[in-house]
């Protein structure tokens, strides 16, 4: 019990929730210049034909007009983001932000479509609201610091806004959510491919690019059928139609690597160790945490690379576990009188 | 304190806040809802701990918080304190449940998701599966709707369909329809295409049609097969399997 207690709340300056909240505010800024405009689409689809996810269900708003709710809420996002990002009315805008974030990706998920790259950076937010320090390094922090200053109470500025040691459980809550996430794809990968996956054969097929063909329709999804199916099963279709696949474009890349079995069973147990192994990552020392991570930051960007998906929001997460004092430290010799602010604090 | 005040005593400030005022003195637990009720943020709390029977609780929380607050309750600068730590707690145990629940439930129902995401083999021809939804008009005639123009689109409207139409996979995080059976799944595409038939039709995309066919493409090695699933009609509104 004590050492639970240890892993989420010790504390730590070693963390800076401050800096992080400015990088994944600035994410999603990024983020929502894609995805905001596009919502505009949603007010007009049928609202007979809209199947409200969890999130949706959970906010109570299922009932509610997509159209009205897009109207009124995307505004909202815009300034709750550049505020979390300054950290103007900080622990208000993350919170505003992560609500108004849920429900609009929940929007977005309701007409069957799961997008699992949001999953994540939604749920960090969440967690950001409430962490201790996510409030250092903002607008927030500097008026505080003029107001005292004025009093003639006031701190060296850089140490007022880098804030007090604080526990480490966001991190850690950060990190474990990354972990449940790819370990659960692992698994999948494990259950539905088995030895299929194992051998490169499931991967090869993907990175290909033969499922992306317009002649099936829509060419990033097509469905696959399990021709073993019992047939008083078989009263829809004689193949038995089982699965919704994603598909991805054949790349240049993704096709000289699909070249060779080998290298696609290779990376095929790349990838179930990365996915199912992140946990190591509370046991690792601080260098070879960052190995993992920019492992892992570069298998998400050959996956973008090869397949043309954008798990970008994941890779952004890894930053909460950098030692952000440390790069102020290093300031040093750029900016004089940064380090030893923050050491004295 | 103790010379201005010297019905107090040094053991008594050390165990228990007091409040001296218009020659009452108050301690504890009447101290703090004395204060509470006279300050404009904590007043409705302050009111609520003048309710009867408040005392009855508000005077052992005093006393337990105030036994405690040099060993339980002590934090050094920056540590969490226990309150701190059990909402903490809480909304651990509530993300990490939240990302699981997907995987042990095996759904898709954003936020919560198996990831699924390219974990499917497919078959040893590679072959792939499709929906296609045809109009018949008067004289038997068909041709090819786009599943978008009921007005979503295709990637999102034949996931949806696939969730109506249902998998032979029981546990399917899409389609899984656990006892299904003919007339479930007549009923599950009949609801459906009425929903995609008004929509459709109120954007002019209908204009002639009797029936909406619906089929399933199997393509592999560069051959195409169909089946007839089955056909709904715009007059009756219902949705019939076709006879095998």
């Amino acid at each position: 019990m004590t050492a639970l207690s240890r892993f989420w709340f010790a504390t730590s300056r070693r963390y800076s929730m401050g800096i992080f909240r400015i990088i994944l505010g600035a994410w999603f800024l990024l983020d929502f210049a894609g995805f905001l405009p596009a919502l505009d689409e949603i007010a007009r689809r049928p609202a007979a034909l809209m199947s409200p996810c969890a999130g949706l269900r959970w906010s109570g708003l299922s009932q509610a007009d997509p159209a009205a709710l897009v109207a009124l809420l995307r505004p909202a996002a815009w300034v709750l983001a550049a505020a979390a990002t300054l950290g103007a009315g900080t622990r208000f805008a993350l919170l505003a932000l992560a609500l108004v974030n849920a429900i609009l990706r929940s929007l977005h998920n309701s007409w069957g479509y799961v997008g699992h790259a949001s999953i994540l950076p939604a749920f960090t937010l969440f967690i950001l609201a409430f962490s201790p320090g996510a409030a250092d390094w903002s607008l927030d922090a500097l008026l505080g610091w003029l107001a005292a200053r004025l009093r003639g109470a006031a701190r060296p500025l850089l140490d007022r806004l880098a804030g007090r040691p604080a526990a480490v459980w966001p991190v850690h809550l950060v990190l474990m959510l990354v972990a449940v996430v790819y370990f659960a794809a692992g698994c999948e990968k494990i259950r539905e491919g088995g030895r299929s996956w194992l051998d490169g054969r499931t991967l090869q097929w993907y990175l290909e690019g033969r499922a992306h063909s317009k002649r099936l329709g829509d060419s990033t999804q097509f469905f696959s059928a399990r021709r073993d199916t019992p047939t008083d099963r078989l009263f829809r279709d004689p193949w038995g139609l089982d699965k919704v696949c994603n598909s991805a474009p054949a790349t240049a890349t993704g096709k000289r690597v699909a070249g060779s079995r080998a290298l696609c069973a290779v990376l095929s147990w790349a990838t179930l160790f990365l996915e199912c192994g992140f946990f190591l990552v509370f046991f690792l020392p601080r260098r070879l945490q960052y190995v993992l991570f920019l492992l892992l930051a570069a298998f998400h960007g050959g996956i973008g690379h090869m397949m043309r998906i954008d798990f970008g929001g994941y890779v952004v997460l890894y930053l909460c576990a950098v030692d952000w004092n440390a790069v102020v430290r290093a300031l040093d010799s750029f900016l004089p009188g940064v380090g030893r602010a923050r050491e004295s604090s | 304190m103790l010379r201005d005040h010297p019905h107090l005593t040094a053991e008594g400030l050390d165990r228990e806040i007091y409040l001296v005022s218009g020659g009452r003195t108050l301690a504890g637990f009447d101290a703090v809802r004395h204060l509470a009720a006279r300050l404009p943020l904590l007043s409705p709390l302050g009111l609520l701990m003048y309710l009867p029977g408040a005392v009855l609780l508000g005077r052992p929380a005093y006393r337990w918080v105030a036994d405690h607050r040099r060993t339980v309750l002590a934090c050094r600068i920056g540590e969490p304190t226990i309150v701190h730590k059990a909402l903490a707690s809480l909304l651990i145990v509530a993300v990490l449940a939240a990302a699981a629940a997907g995987s042990v439930f095996r759904t898709e129902d954003w936020p919560l998701t198996c990831v699924p995401m390219f974990a499917t083999p497919v078959e040893p021809d590679g072959a792939r599966y499709s929906f296609r939804i045809r109009a018949v008009d008067a004289k038997g005639k068909s041709k090819e709707l786009p599943s978008s123009a009921c007005g979503v689109p295709e990637l999102r409207l034949k996931r949806l369909l696939f969730r109506a139409y249902g998998s032979v996979s029981e546990d399917d995080p899409y389609g899984g329809r656990p006892g299904d059976t003919p007339a479930a799944f007549e009923a599950r595409m009949t609801a459906f295409f009425r929903a995609w038939a008004d929509a459709a039709r109120g954007r002019g995309n209908l204009a002639g049609a009797r029936r909406l066919r619906l089929e399933v493409v199997r393509e592999a090695g560069g051959r195409s097969e169909r089946h007839r699933v089955g056909t709904y009609d715009l007059g009756t509104r219902e949705f019939r399997r076709e006879p095998r």
